[in-house]
């Protein structure tokens, strides 16, 4: 009982999740400044924006629904922390696995974008609707080549938990390389989840300020920002789990390795955002469907044939 | 353009980390105006020149043609003009750039 406490609000809970994540966006925000010869913000900037957005005062617009506009933050921060629960960190164990966790991942990392677009339509402000459609729009785009993406290296590894798929390729690391295109898939469709340049169209700041969470201030927008920090940890643990087969025995190796593969995976993701420009909602619905999906679909076929084949 | 983004990791950045580094400003930088009293001749062609009515010129002797110059900062445009039109060559433009204050009449200043 005290060790399940210990579990959920230590690590890897919310404390690890909140520092780790805090870590990621320091990371992400120093790489994408040393790529554009920029020097960066110091290494506790993010606590600082934390703290700053909590000690401000949270205005509601009077139109709003206040019930919704309270209670959104805490449910995205609720619904990627308790993804934490299924992923392996320490080796290829997670806390709670079952089989068929990777679609309750799965489902439960669609929530945080519903709740930016509920976050955003029920404000009532002209910005936030805009900005609330793209994110659901962005969402029919890049959820598809997501699943299947993932759902390749699941048929190969036969099973549907994640901490089985990591184990059967901890086995057998070299059928990690039939899952290269799923790789590119996936690192292309978490970019899209994330909302990360160059899918920043629901935050396309130049253009709808600051899309759905224009009317957010205070201690709802700290929120929704400790959110978007905890998915990147989420995804990119996921990605990590399933596409890089490296593992260890022992507990601390297992945790170090753990942080390097995300610590990689965040490295390509800060390398996309600081290469390429936004596009628009129109393109990047077009490419996730006409491109992603069917090299999704090829990655698939070729688990299948490997799988028949042996 | 990766090879460009890439390597820019491994170079210094190009942020010059003001104010604890002073950065370097070039040779022919316009900054305050300094004022040569021995020169000037009390035309006034300064101060009929410039835009903003930044520079006044006051004679301080009743017998001699000696003249003492007062320019505000913040009407000052930095435009050079002054400079440019003394007959006499009375006006330089130092490198001095740190002219803020935290007061308006403060900024009304001797040169």
């Amino acid at each position: 009982m005290l060790l399940s406490l210990l579990y959920i609000f230590i690590f890897p809970g919310i404390l690890f999740l909140s520092v780790y994540g805090l870590a990621l966006e320091y990371l992400d925000r120093k790489l994408y400044a040393r790529f554009q010869n920029r020097v960066g913000p110091p290494w506790f900037q993010p606590f600082a924006d934390f703290m700053k957005l909590m000690g401000k005062e949270g205005i509601i617009p009077t139109h709003a629904d206040k019930t919704m506009f309270k209670v959104l933050p805490s449910f995205a921060v609720a619904a990627v922390s308790v993804v934490i629960l299924y992923l392996p960190i320490w080796g290829t164990n997670s806390l709670y696995s079952f089989d068929g966790d990777l679609i309750v991942v799965l489902y439960l990392l669609t929530i945080p974008t519903i709740t930016f677009f509920i976050a955003g339509w029920s404000s009532n402000s002209l910005y936030a609707t805009i900005g609330a459609v793209r994110t659901i729009t962005q969402l029919f785009a890049y959820e598809v080549p997501l699943f299947m993406s993932l759902l390749g290296p699941a048929i190969l590894a036969n099973s549907w938990s994640v901490s089985g798929i990591a184990a059967f390729y901890s086995n057998n690391p070299l059928m990690a390389l039939a899952n290269i295109p799923g790789f590119i898939v996936a690192i292309i469709a978490i970019q899209g989840k994330l909302e990360r340049s160059p899918f920043d169209i629901p935050d396309a700041e130049t253009e709808i300020v600051a899309g759905p969470f224009t009317e957010y201030s205070g201690r709802f927008l700290a929120f929704f920002r400790m959110a978007i920090d905890i998915e990147m940890i989420v995804v990119a643990s996921l990605v990590a789990a399933v596409f890089l087969p490296f593992w260890s025995t022992s507990i601390g190796l297992g945790i170090v390795i753990y942080l390097v593969k995300t610590v990689f995976i965040v490295f390509i993701l800060a390398l996309i955002r600081a290469l390429m420009a936004r596009i628009r909602i129109e393109q990047m619905v077009n490419f996730c469907w006409k491109f992603l999906a069917p090299l999704a679909i090829l990655q698939i076929l070729i688990d299948i044939i490997i799988k028949v084949l042996l | 353009m990766l090879s460009l983004v890439f390597p820019s990791l491994f170079k210094k950045p190009a942020t010059v980390l003001y104010p604890f580094v002073k950065p370097e400003v070039v040779a022919n930088f316009r900054g305050k105006l300094k004022f040569d009293q021995s020169k000037c001749i009390g035309c006034k062609i300064c101060m009929r020149d410039c835009p903003s009515e930044a520079i006044e010129i006051f004679r301080i002797s009743e017998t001699e043609k000696i003249f003492k110059a007062v320019v505000r900062l913040d009407r000052c445009l930095y435009c050079g003009q002054c400079t440019d039109s003394c007959p006499k060559d009375a006006l330089e433009m130092t490198k001095e750039f740190a002219l803020a204050h935290f007061n308006r009449e403060s900024l009304r200043v001797d040169i």
